[in-house]
């Protein structure tokens, strides 16, 4: 590999990722991914071993959820790019502020993610044995 | 004898057809591709060239000098080509196997899987660190029977040239006899797929009879359609972090793991493989998965509540 293969490999990276975005890749229609509840629930039981739904409850920005699993489990869902991305939290993680439910991860890359327009109330009815939220 | 490195002229090619394959997504289905996914997936093919110009030359100076114990002469006939690609490709297979039972190769090769999408662009999503992985262990037997070291990185270009094409969803299905000796893009999708059916499966580069000799075939069901990415997607499209995630992962986890025994199982053992068995891995992914359809149990019908306000209504408030 040569300076110039080097420089003609970075202007056709950049060539394609201009490309991607001029043809509008990655988005259908409308901003959001996670339309239904239970898109929210398949996606954590698909990524998460033994993973066992017994709610969801999706933001009203339609970019993140929270599913509920049995014996305490508890998933976040959030949008990444055109896919979705899962993590497994513990209820702890999970808290109340004024836009919605904000869990910490506890993965800094992942990010913390906000189910906004939900609160406690909707997470309790969601799963009604828990008592730290 | 100085043989040219075919991937370099095949790289026009290449971008070619990942623009071609953006236009079929276009028109077919947007989310085929996402922007940053490829700016990611094309960043981390060129640093992986990048890094084979830096340690290639230590690679073939071994490569040299393990020749020069060889058992037999192997000439430069046409035909001689012809053997060194299919041993190559088996040697490739068991490579490729090991890189995803032991999680020191892993390392590496976890960044080719770590896109979400399936697309052309995924197959120049190529690893920076093979050289610390020892990649070219596998390659070393080769070199001891005497095949000279020009002859098999010309046939190893080919054979990676040959996995670029197998990396797409617009080709469904090849005609049933190339699907039963070669690599193709169904094949290829269930290697990309977590699915739990899928996991650990076809391995192959170029030729699929490793993987029907070796029990590692699985074919791809309709009724099973390919989840692409890995086990604990990244959730991040951050260049560095695709790269050497893996790594800082075995770093925590050799620090922190009580005893000689564990920390050096942190390294060699399977990915999700930990001392007290909290995490999963491909074994266990797999045996929760067939219990389930023992049970005769579905995933996920049931309606769930929604945040809607029409929901929040309907359902009477209910406290801990
Ligand atoms: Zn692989
Ligand atoms: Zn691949």
């Amino acid at each position: 590999m040569t300076w110039l293969q080097l420089a003609g490999s970075l202007a056709a990276i950049l060539i394609l990722a201009g490309l991607a975005w001029l043809l509008k890749l990655g988005r259908a229609g409308h901003e959001g991914t996670i339309d239904e509840p239970d898109q929210a629930a398949e996606a954590a039981e698909q990524s998460l071993a033994g993973f066992r739904t017994i709610g969801a409850l999706v933001g009203d920005d339609r970019a993140a959820a929270l599913v509920a699993g049995e014996h305490g489990r508890v998933a976040v869902i959030k949008r990444h790019g055109a896919r979705l991305a899962v993590r497994e939290v513990r209820w702890e993680q999970v808290r109340a502020t004024h836009e919605g439910m904000l869990v910490e991860t506890g993965d800094r890359r992942f990010g913390a993610v906000t189910v906004t327009g939900i609160n406690v109330l909707d997470v309790r009815r969601l799963a009604p044995s828990l008592t730290s939220v | 004898m100085e043989l040219p490195d075919p991937v370099t002229y095949a790289i026009p090619a290449f971008v070619l057809l990942v623009a071609a394959e953006m236009l079929v997504a276009w028109a077919k289905d947007r989310r085929r591709y996402e922007p940053k996914d490829t700016l990611t997936s094309l960043a981390l093919g060129t640093g992986s060239t990048v890094a084979g110009v830096i340690t290639g030359g230590a690679v073939f100076a071994l490569a040299m000098w393990v020749w020069q114990f060889r058992l037999f002469n192997i000439g430069w006939q046409w035909w001689w080509f012809v053997v060194a690609f299919v041993l190559d490709d088996f040697a490739y297979y068991l490579f490729h196997r090991s890189a995803h039972r032991v999680r020191w190769f892993w390392a590496s090769h976890v960044i080719h899987h770590s896109s979400q999408h399936y697309n052309l662009s995924t197959a120049l999503r190529q690893t920076w660190t093979g050289f610390i992985s020892l990649a070219f262990l596998f390659r070393l037997p080769l070199f001891l029977i005497g095949f000279p070291p020009a002859m098999i990185f010309f046939v190893a270009g080919v054979n990676l040239i040959y996995q670029f094409w197998i990396h797409t969803e617009v080709i469904g299905r090849m005609p049933r006899w190339f699907e039963a000796v070669m690599n193709t893009p169904s094949h290829h999708r269930v290697h990309h797929a977590t699915n739990a059916r899928y996991l650990d499966r076809n391995y192959a580069g170029v030729f699929i009879v490793w993987d029907k000799l070796l029990g590692t075939f699985e074919p791809e069901r309709d009724d099973d359609a390919p989840r692409y990415g890995i086990v604990k997607n990244l959730g991040s499209f951050n260049l560095i972090w695709a790269a050497v995630h893996e790594w800082v992962g075995i770093a925590r986890d050799v620090w922190t793991a009580p005893g000689i025994a564990n920390k050096i199982n942190y390294m060699i053992r399977e990915p999700g493989w930990s001392h007290d068995g909290s995490r999963d891995t491909s074994a266990t992914i797999r045996a929760r998965w067939q219990q389930r359809l023992e049970l005769g149990e579905h995933a996920w019908k049931k309606p769930t509540s929604s945040s809607s306000e029409a929901d929040r209504e309907a359902a009477p408030p209910r406290a801990a």
